[in-house]
């Protein structure tokens, strides 16, 4: 009690302790990461290396229409195949992926909309920064896009920003807590290629896994659902304001799907709202269109490049490293 | 047993009123850099030392209640401690993330809280 009675002492040793603790609970939030799991790769590396080789080459020599070899090598399968491609500074064709990326100015804002069907939903493909599972583990789209031969990769949800939340990637969960805030859906992908959006109250990850679910978006709301808009014009992401840049997913058809970023907080680019992006994944034909994570994490990568203008703050261009990318390659 | 006199606590009501006012403006300024993404915890973060000093410690003066100084260290700890709670879940937010590790400052808050109307009730 004599400890009370010299309150200088007490409120130096209590201020140091709760400095300490805020301290401690901002580097554990924002620095420091905690790897949990470290993803299994079943990749042939020499596959990887030759499709790498072949993507750099074409970016360095800046080729136009022509066509370019890459291989394809299942998993399972030890032989391998060559593939064609034909490769442009907006659209990438071999036999069983063809992406086309289209850029319009609508809002004051410079969008990259992207048309992608895939012969096969293997194609259709998430990955984790740095292979790991964990919070706070991050790394730019382009690197994580790079890591894996991606041919297209658009951030992700960001998931490792959570402590909670479903995190399902490639067939593997990692994570089977329900989200700290419901009031947004989860985007399901099942094995199928086919979209989904689920709610975590209603259905437990392990049950995702059993119908056949093979990633799990989780960020939100639902843009398009069964054709129809289902955002309000007022509605935004957590208290945001109401232009940012943005990315979306959609799926239009059966392996036919469309990626959407667009740029913002720039003076060429205001940003959308989330019911602008609605109306877009909607003309493009979307059944079913899911908001991704936005602002400074909005990057959409193609063929080794980074296509829009990543901004944070509108002054300086430069992408964010984020948890998590979607995106197409073998 | 030590009590703190009138002119501490008259004192105490000015430091908590100064507080508030930094903790309206740091919110304001916090708010203009964030994008326009908001918090509840950063905007009503004045909330905290307004009610817990500003308006307990009035109270206390006009009722001229003896306050000890144990339950008086231990108040102004818990205040301390739900006010960081309020600025660190508020930057947690306005940063896009949802974590849980804000917790702990409810919970120490609450008992510092509880710990010093207990001492005061049974001085």
């Amino acid at each position: 009690m004599k400890f009370f009675k010299k309150p200088f002492v007490y409120a130096i040793i209590f201020s140091i302790l709760l400095t300490s603790l805020n301290v401690y609970i901002l580097l554990k939030t924002f620095v420091i990461s905690d790897v949990i799991t470290v993803v299994e790769t079943n990749m042939v590396d020499n596959t990887k290396n030759n499709i790498l080789e072949e993507s750099d080459e074409m970016v360095e020599n800046n080729i136009l229409g022509e066509s370019n070899e890459v291989v394809e090598n299942n998993n399972d399968e030890a032989d391998e195949k060559i593939i064609e491609s034909t490769i442009t500074d907006t659209s990438y064709t071999d036999e069983n992926i063809n992406i086309s990326i289209n850029t319009i100015y609508r809002n004051n804002t410079y969008i990259y909309v992207v048309d992608v069907q895939i012969s096969s939903p293997e194609y259709l493909k998430t990955a984790l920064a740095h292979n790991s599972f964990g919070t706070d583990v991050t790394q730019t789209t382009s690197e994580m896009a790079n890591a894996n031969n991606a041919i297209l990769a658009i951030n992700g949800d960001y998931y490792g920003a959570n402590t909670r939340g479903y995190v399902i990637k490639q067939g593997s969960l990692y994570r089977s807590t329900v989200k700290s805030n419901t009031e947004y859906e989860d985007l399901v992908i099942y094995e199928d290629g086919s979209f989904g959006i689920i709610n975590e109250t209603e259905i437990s990850a392990e049950e995702l896994i059993e119908k056949g679910v093979v990633n799990t978006l989780t960020f939100g709301p639902t843009l398009v659902l069964d054709g129809g808009i289902v955002v309000s014009e007022n509605d935004e992401v957590a208290k945001s304001q109401a232009e940012n840049p943005r990315t979306a997913i959609g799926i239009v058809d059966n392996l036919h799907y469309i990626f959407l970023v667009s740029d913002g907080r720039t003076e060429e680019s205001e940003g959308l709202s989330l019911y602008q992006v609605a109306e877009i994944m909607q003309e493009y034909g979307c059944k079913i269109a899911y908001n991704l994570d936005g602002g400074g994490s909005s990057t959409l990568y193609f063929n080794g490049k980074v296509i829009n203008n990543p901004t944070t703050s509108g002054r300086i261009i430069k992408e964010r490293s984020v948890s998590d990318i979607v995106y197409i390659g073998y | 047993m030590y009590t703190l006199d009138t002119k501490s606590i008259k004192k105490t009501i000015k430091v908590y009123a100064i507080i508030s006012l930094i903790s309206i403006i740091f919110s304001y300024v916090y708010e203009q850099f964030s994008y326009g993404v908001y918090s509840y915890f950063m905007r009503l973060l004045f909330i905290v030392p307004l009610v817990g000093g500003v308006i307990i410690y009035g109270v206390v003066y006009l009722k001229k209640i003896k306050v000890t100084r144990i339950s008086y260290s231990l108040w102004n700890s818990g205040i301390a401690i739900l006010m960081s709670g309020m600025l660190i879940r508020g930057i947690i937010n306005i940063s896009g993330r949802y974590t849980e590790y804000d917790t702990i400052y409810w919970e120490l808050g609450t008992i510092f809280v509880l710990l010093a109307i207990i001492m005061q009730a049974s001085k």
